[in-house]
């Protein structure tokens, strides 16, 4: 075994040498870097947008003037989902979803403004990110390093001479397996150094955002591993480097390039999501005759009234009781009814689409590209989960701001019904809009699938990579 | 002329038996059948979506005709959701949908057909923002973020692999079998040889490429009797054989540099990645960095302030429920309202439009920079969804909007009660199609750059190819 480092040293030389392999790593490199920069400023420009964004809105609700709490809470605001710093690294699907959600009485709307409606129509092509850098170009950096590292040896004759001395097929396959692995490393570490520079400098200094990298980094170690294997495997099997190389690209292109298109599309022909406007519709019809169907809405509301009222201590009918309570308890008994209609046909569509991405991590398990891309947005924040996890928030904060508002009508206006007008002292008491994301677990549970899927690889490029070595045929 | 096609039969000859040339070519026949039947699917479920809109509006249209019949004749006063009462009909009851219609050969590519409304309710409401509802299907974010596995994504990215693995080693192939030295003792120069081989493989692939892209359009359900089907299908063909002439042009250059199988399969991968994957990413950032997509949230908030006065008073009608806002004199002032806060907002949307175009001049000039980013937007174009034909709709759309507004304000203001006649005159939304010949004038253009790249790489290539002692070596 002590000749493990003599042959990991010669090849890595060897590696280092060459002109191409060279020229090759660096450009990677430099694109992984030009990606960091993009991200990095894309990434300060969200921040900046959302909390300039968000001072405005308050601003604008604080300075609404004077009028009735419910035609404030009709005037609405907005919130803006935060954008953490690891989108730098993998901006993932957040292109792709609303940045900013409606806040207003009766309705529950859909997060709306996503980046993508405004961008080029080629944006699909070649989405350029360190993450892309790393899912698409490493890999293929790791074909062309190491897919002669078994064959090269046969075809140049230096295979049989090297096993007549007595060398273990071992020591020569864990040689190679480190030589590739040091000269990735060699070139991917400083890159990891200055990415956790730039993150630092964005804000991501928190135990949070480091336990997510550092699940991030041992992911993509994992994924690389996979694709050295499987290198090393098409070398050994192949018949010559030229074999190898082209059986690796295909495979590249299979694993990153169609099986992805083909998985989503798979997944959204098999959980297929409603229209727009088909969903305002079914909203529309349940909001006159209930979920099932079966319910009136004057009906309805009425018995929520009475609910509310009997809460309250208004059980006795010969209390009397003024207007504007009635009112402002009739309002959130309306909300109430209304919220539990948007909260059954939002939560169906949520897991619809939940479903659909929970779909494509199945193709996990065919392509270690779509298990690891799945993971890494994960990881990042920056996938569907993350969005629903902040939509959910909102909504519960939605609610808390309509509640105080309609308290504040039934409470505070008096005999003068909807002609009682509140100012800044009762906007100001809005409920402080304080999310936070969710910790790293929450990512790795969500993400399971794809955990195991890349698990589950590991193990079979391990496998073939330790075939390879008695594999090689010497001539 | 006759070596020529003495070299051409031959090659012809060798490919027929090159089983893993058949091999690439079956596999991708058999991607491009899938893919056109997944192309297929979206265009199918985004037109009867439409169809089912356009039938339930017929329908409704036909219910509030009868009603009005009625209603006209018993001279009740107006109730809820009277089709008489022109507030709740131009807000609710009688709005239209306005619906770009797939284009015949829609199944080719899905363009941004997933992220634009292709349908859209119109009503007499105004919108501060792009926050309409669609008849278009939503669709996840992944499935949004990856791209549809359609027959654009085949030809723009695989295809050129597969011109790759077909010509790589066109001489270098020849002379590491040593036979190039046999064929060149013969009455044919290097470049006949070399034109003959690439003009016998680039048929095939044409012949056998479009025969599948014409069967994939077959699958898909594609109606090819449909007026301009058949021109968008001469372009498509044509865009189709630049592509692949502009890889063989890369591959004989490559070739005419005498190295080996190898280093030419290395060279030729090498150009499609930074060709067709990075130039197109490096494109998007260059945009995005140089002129920002207008930032719909500061646009929002443009709109709510330059509009907060209107809007204060808008929800002070709008949210009280002690009146109702459907009818009489509040309807009238909500109308009004509407009308100034359009007014408002005008100004911030032609800032927003104006930066938009600023984008899209730029996209356009520096499309030229990747070959693959041409194909893309010509084989988007001859589908019906590209850039072009969606911002002609959106604008047809936009002043439908207004022509459906101005309908209903001016009864609204006026107080007068909608009639079986009104509804009759109720704006229709009809689209117009482009003139075919901007459509052409685009294809052309790029399939004219296609053709000049592939000119220069021949004539580089030139010079290697004079010099037959290196190569046969």
């Amino acid at each position: 075994m002590s000749l493990v480092r003599p042959i990991a040293t010669k090849e890595l030389q060897e590696i280092i040498r060459d002109g191409r392999l060279r020229l090759l790593g660096g450009i990677v490199v430099i694109l992984a870097l030009a990606a960091l920069a993009f991200g990095a400023q894309q990434t300060h420009r969200a921040q900046e947008a959302r909390e300039h964004a968000s001072e405005r809105a308050e601003k604008q609700w604080e300075g609404q003037g004077e009028k009735n709490p419910h035609v404030a809470a009709h005037y609405g605001t907005h919130v803006f989902a935060p954008t953490s710093v690891a989108t730098a690294i993998d901006p993932g699907v957040t292109a792709y979803l609303g940045r900013s959600v409606k806040i207003e009485a009766h309705k529950r709307n859909l997060a709306a403004h996503s980046a993508a409606e405004d961008s080029a129509s080629f944006q699909r092509m070649g989405s350029f990110s360190v993450s892309m850098v790393l899912l698409l170009l490493v890999p293929l950096l790791i074909i062309a390093l190491g897919h002669g590292l078994w064959s090269r040896e046969r075809e140049s004759g230096t295979l049989r001479q090297l096993l007549s001395t007595g060398v273990e097929r071992k020591s020569l396959l864990f040689g190679k397996a480190i030589a590739l692995f040091l000269s990735i490393a060699l070139l991917l570490v400083p890159a990891a150094v200055l990415v956790l520079g730039v993150l630092w400098a964005l804000g991501g200094g928190d135990a949070s955002t480091l336990m997510r990298l550092a699940l991030l980094g041992l992911g993509y170690c994992v994924y690389f591993g996979i694709f050295g294997g499987l290198t090393l495997y098409a070398s050994a099997a192949s018949g010559s480097s030229r074999a190898a190389l082209v059986a690796m690209i295909g495979a590249w292109g299979l694993f990153c390039l169609v099986l992805p298109r083909a998985a989503t599309e798979v997944a959204s022909a098999a959980r297929p999501l409603p229209s727009q406007a088909s969903l305002a519709r079914d909203v529309a019809k349940s909001l006159e005759v209930g979920i099932d169907g079966n319910l009136e809405r004057e009906a309805a509301v009425e018995a929520l009234v009475e609910d509310m009222l009997a809460e309250e201590g208004y059980s006795d009918t010969g209390m009397l009781v003024d207007a504007a309570t009635i009112s402002g308890v009739e309002l959130q008994a309306e909300a109430r009814w209304e919220d539990s209609i948007h909260d059954h046909h939002m939560r169906a569509l949520s897991d619809q689409m939940s479903a659909q991405e929970d779909f494509v991590t199945l193709a996990g398990f065919l392509s270690p590209f779509v298990a690891m891309r799945s993971l890494s947005a994960g990881l990042c924040g920056t996938d569907y989960a993350h969005h629903r996890h902040f939509t959910e928030y909102t909504e519960g904060w939605r609610k808390s701001l309509v509640t105080m508002l309609n308290k504040a009508f039934a409470d505070n206006a008096g005999d003068a019904g909807w002609d009682y007008k509140a100012g800044p002292e009762v906007w100001k008491n809005a409920p402080a809009f304080n999310y936070a994301e969710p910790s790293p677990t929450f990512a790795l549970q969500v993400h399971l699938r794809s955990v195991l899927a890349l698990a589950l690889w590991a193990f079979l490029s391990l496998g073939l990579a330790l075939r390879s070595a008695q594999r090689v045929r010497v001539t | 002329m006759s070596t020529f096609r003495t070299v051409l039969q031959l090659e012809w000859r060798i490919l027929k038996r090159d089983r893993s040339a058949l091999a690439v070519l079956g596999i991708f026949a058999l991607f491009l059948i899938l893919a056109a039947l997944a192309g297929g699917h979206q265009a199918n479920s985004l037109a009867n979506g439409i169809e089912r809109t356009q039938s339930e509006e017929a329908t409704r249209y036909a219910q509030l005709a009868i009603r009005l019949s009625e209603l006209e004749k018993s001279e009740t006063p107006l109730s809820a959701e009277d089709p008489r009462d022109s507030v709740w009909m131009g807000a609710v009851g009688s709005a239209r949908v306005a619906s770009l219609p797939p284009a015949p050969l829609a199944s080719i590519a899905i363009g941004q057909r997933d992220l634009h409304p292709q349908s859209v309710r119109v009503t007499s409401e105004v919108h501060l923002t792009r926050e309409r509802e669609t008849e278009t299907p939503m669709a996840g974010p992944t499935r949004l973020r990856t791209g549809a596995f359609d027959p654009a994504f085949l030809f723009v990215i695989l295809f050129p692999l597969v011109v790759i693995a077909l010509s790589y080693e066109l001489l270098s192939g020849e002379r590491e079998r040593g036979t190039l030295a046999m064929l060149l003792s013969q009455p044919v120069s290097q470049s006949e040889l070399v034109m003959g081989k690439a003009t016998a493989r680039l048929s095939a692939l044409s012949g056998a490429t479009l025969l599948f892209a014409v069967l994939g359009l077959v699958v898909a359900g594609a109606d090819l009797g449909a007026p301009g089907a058949l021109l968008a299908l001469c372009l498509y063909a044509g865009v189709l054989i630049m592509w692949a002439v502009f890889w063989f042009a890369a591959a004989i250059l490559v070739n005419s540099q005498g190295g080996t199988s190898a280093k030419n399969a290395l060279v030729l991968v090498g150009m499609w990645l930074i060709l067709v994957i990075i130039v197109p990413g490096l494109v998007n950032v260059g945009v995005d960095t140089l002129h920002p997509p207008p930032s719909s949230i500061d646009l929002l908030h443009e709109a709510r302030e330059a509009t907060q006065d209107v809007e204060k008073e808008l929800n002070g009608l709008a949210g009280r429920h002690d009146v109702d806002p459907g009818s009489g004199e509040t309807a009238q002032r909500i109308a009004v309202v509407q009308e100034e806060l359009a007014r408002r907002a005008e100004p911030v949307h032609q800032e927003v439009s104006a930066q938009i175009a600023k984008r899209q001049s730029l996209l356009d000039s520096l499309r030229f920079l990747s070959p693959a980013i041409l194909v893309q937007l010509a084989l988007e174009d001859v589908a019906g969804s590209g850039g072009a034909r969606h911002q002609r709709f959106e604008a047809q759309a936009d002043a439908f909007h207004d022509a459906y507004r101005a309908f209903f304000s001016e009864r609204i203001q006026k107080g007068v009660r909608m009639g079986t006649a009104d509804l009759q005159a109720v704006p229709r939304f009809i689209h117009e199609e482009e003139a075919s010949g901007a459509l052409l004038q685009r294809i052309f253009t790029a399939m004219g750059a296609l053709l000049a790249a592939a000119a220069g790489l021949m004539l580089w290539a030139r010079r290697g190819l004079g010099r037959i002692g290196r190569l046969t070596r």
